[in-house]
């Protein structure tokens, strides 16, 4: 069948979704595209290049790897080429680590940033929505101020503040947990509160504010008038009003962790992806880079998209648009 | 015929930082069951917190005060203490002035409607879809399935208010309070929803109290009015009386201030000279004394008390009609 004739007998509802997603992953390929320029031709516009640390190579050797690795085509060749991999799912060698390529490095570090960040992210919402819409429901009352005092705490502190504070507390004081390493998921526990208490203050704040707004609207004192328990309008009535704020927050604040993650890393000895970054900047080891660069951003990218799903998954006005 | 509702020298002040606003003063009214009831009066006049206060739907910062509060032999103000929930949409509905700003724009019409059935009828989900489609069938939206899928934003203007009636009165409640139901609506579909108040008086016995400040609305279809002033009732009566006798200077000002309601000639409209007072600036006298021309110097001095007789009653020192 011809695909028009499809499209015509779709829902409304479907027909914006199918939109959505094909609008979404053009946005997304011309996005990564930006940035896999810009950080190619960036990388190695920075003085100094993979193979002149200070043990140089003799010239002999060192022309052989620049063969091997392309490094005298012509640039605009080499990102065609980088390009031509990419698409292929080839992230390129790691100049600095003979015998790896990106994709194991990024294989073996990924599952443990992923796991801090998602922990971090579960903890910032689970902790911080809940507590921002509790205080809002009760203004001034007890969680109202505890909950402020998290959010300034919360904000004031970095994480690099945060985390060998907790270190010091939480395992050389009272031997909770591990100082370091990641062997059992209860050493996720201190990073991913290290790493996710700023966006979780963030998140109260938002989620307070917000509650606060909507509850002053005709649409909550009309569910009043109707009789609905306090429960049924806070949550039925208000959170899907109150929660927009926060939702366009999680675009940042998965952006926050990410960059957190760098600083959160090294201090809890954790190695993950971070590790990676740092080195292989100090390195220029431009596959690498870019490879973790690449990778951080299709996941901004598809968080901002999941984001801009769930508001117009809550919100039917956008759906009509 | 009984009163549905007995309000007796309720009070109702507003806690503003320091001070407090008296915003309703010493009101008596009885809302006679099966009748519609006009409550008029400007912007600021204490309308809204009046009926609010019926439900127990003021802010935090209202101090409410009663010598009695009575609905069909409940005491209001305990219940509302108790259990507000076994009053408000069970027993009096309410709905306000924008349908558009009370319908939540996240929720289906269908869930809207459906919520209010299962709280307070304690039945089945799909015995109250089925009630939220009689619902809709009695407000005379056309379609009742199709507008229960619906989201509010897909409705037209009047659509939404009849669905906003259609959900404060799916449980059934003896009362409808309609806090300026047609104001945000051009005159056409305002005459629909007066028609539609009507008809339900007419046919379920609902009793409704129609708060407005149109008195050519009002006109249309209430039996009694209460005329608010300031936060007093200055004058109630039948609608025949209030419309073809008015006592009170205010409410015979408000009358020649009406526009036109349809087909008759239009009048010259006069406005009332001067601004409604600020409820902090009443204190002595009668409120509506420096806007008034039968006012003397005993006006300002003391608070007229009411003068009742026949049906009828008044507050006014010198009412229309009583020749010096
Ligand atoms: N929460 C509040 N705090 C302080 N003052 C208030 C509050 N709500 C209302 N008021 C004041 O109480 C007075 C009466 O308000 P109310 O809403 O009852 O009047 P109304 O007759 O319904 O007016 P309108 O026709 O504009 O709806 C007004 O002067 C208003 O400013
Ligand atoms: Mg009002």
């Amino acid at each position: 069948m011809d695909p028009a004739r499809i499209i015509g007998k779709m829902t409304p509802a479907a027909r914006f979704w199918i939109r959505f997603a094909a609008r979404r992953a053009a946005r997304a390929l011309i996005v990564i595209f930006i940035v896999a320029a810009a950080s190619f031709f960036l990388l190695r516009a920075a003085p100094g290049g993979p193979f002149s640390g200070d043990r140089a190579l003799p010239p002999s050797i060192l022309r052989i790897v620049e063969e091997r690795y392309r490094l005298n085509d012509p640039i605009y060749l080499q990102f065609f080429h980088y390009l031509q991999n990419l698409l292929r799912g080839d992230l390129g060698p790691s100049f600095r680590n003979a015998d790896f390529t990106v994709q194991d490095l990024i294989a073996i570090g990924l599952p443990k940033t992923a796991a801090i960040g998602a922990c971090a992210l579960l903890f910032a919402i689970g902790i911080g929505l809940p507590l921002g819409v509790a205080a809002a429901a009760r203004r001034s009352g007890a969680i109202d101020r505890i909950a402020g005092g998290i959010a300034v705490a919360g904000l004031a502190v970095p994480n690099f503040v945060l985390g060998p504070f907790l270190v010091m507390f939480f395992s050389l004081i009272l031997h909770w947990f591990e100082p370091g390493g990641l062997e059992a998921p209860a050493d996720l526990v201190l990073p991913a509160v290290a790493l996710g208490m700023g966006p979780l203050a963030v998140i109260l704040r938002l989620a307070r504010a917000g509650m606060l707004d909507v509850l002053s609207l005709d649409y909550i004192q009309f569910a009043r008038a109707k009789g609905l328990r306090e429960r049924t309008i806070l949550f039925r009535h208000a959170l899907p009003g109150a929660i927009s704020p926060v939702l366009t927050y999680l675009g940042p604040a998965c952006a926050a962790i990410l960059a957190g993650s760098l600083v959160v890393e090294s201090i809890f000895s954790i190695p993950g992806i971070g590790g990676y970054v740092v080195r292989g900047a100090a390195n220029r080891d431009y596959p690498l880079v870019m490879g973790v660069v690449l990778l951080g951003t299709a996941f901004l990218v598809i968080m901002n998209t999941i984001v801009d799903a769930l508001y117009a998954a809550i919100d039917p006005r956008i759906r009509r648009s | 015929m009984s009163a549905i509702l007995t309000i007796e020298h309720l009070n109702i002040e507003y806690e503003t930082g320091a001070s407090s606003v008296k915003v309703v003063r010493d009101v008596s009214l009885q809302i006679e069951e099966g009748s519609i009831t006009g409550v008029v009066g400007e912007s600021g006049s204490g309308k809204s917190s009046l009926f609010r206060a019926a439900i127990g739907l003021l802010p935090p910062s209202a101090r409410v005060e009663a010598k009695q509060l009575q609905f069909n032999g409940v005491d209001l103000i305990q219940q509302l203490r108790r259990n507000p929930r076994a009053i408000r949409g069970r027993r009096i509905g309410m709905v306000f002035q924008d349908a558009t700003a009370s319908l939540n724009p996240y929720l289906r019409i269908g869930t809207q409607l459906a919520e209010s059935a299962a709280e307070h009828l304690n039945i089945s989900k799909t015995a109250a879809r089925e009630r939220a489609l009689d619902a809709l069938a009695e407000v005379a939206v056309p379609d009742p399935p199709g507008v229960l899928r619906r989201f509010p934003h897909e409705l037209s203007g009047g659509q939404r208010q009849r669905v906003a009636i259609a959900i404060a009165l799916i449980a059934n409640p003896e009362l409808l309070v309609a806090d300026e139901p047609t104001t945000a609506l051009d005159p056409i579909l305002q005459l629909q929803i007066i028609q539609l108040l009507k008809s339900l008086r007419a046919r379920r016995g609902l009793s409704i109290v129609l708060i407005s400040h149109d008195l050519g609305l009002v006109a249309a279809c209430a039996d009694r009015v209460a005329v608010l002033y300031a936060g007093r009732v200055v004058e109630e009566a039948d609608a025949r009386a209030i419309f073809t006798n008015p006592r009170h200077p205010y409410t015979r000002a408000l009358l020649t201030s009406i526009a036109p309601l349809r087909g008759e000639r239009p009048r010259r409209l006069c406005a009332i000279d001067g601004h409604p007072p600020s409820p902090a600036s009443v204190d002595a006298g009668c409120a509506f004394a420096p806007r008034c021309s039968n006012a003397t110097d005993e006006c300002s001095l003391q608070i007229p008390v009411v003068e009742s007789s026949g049906g009828r009653r008044h507050a006014c020192l010198h009412p229309i009609g009583d020749r010096p």
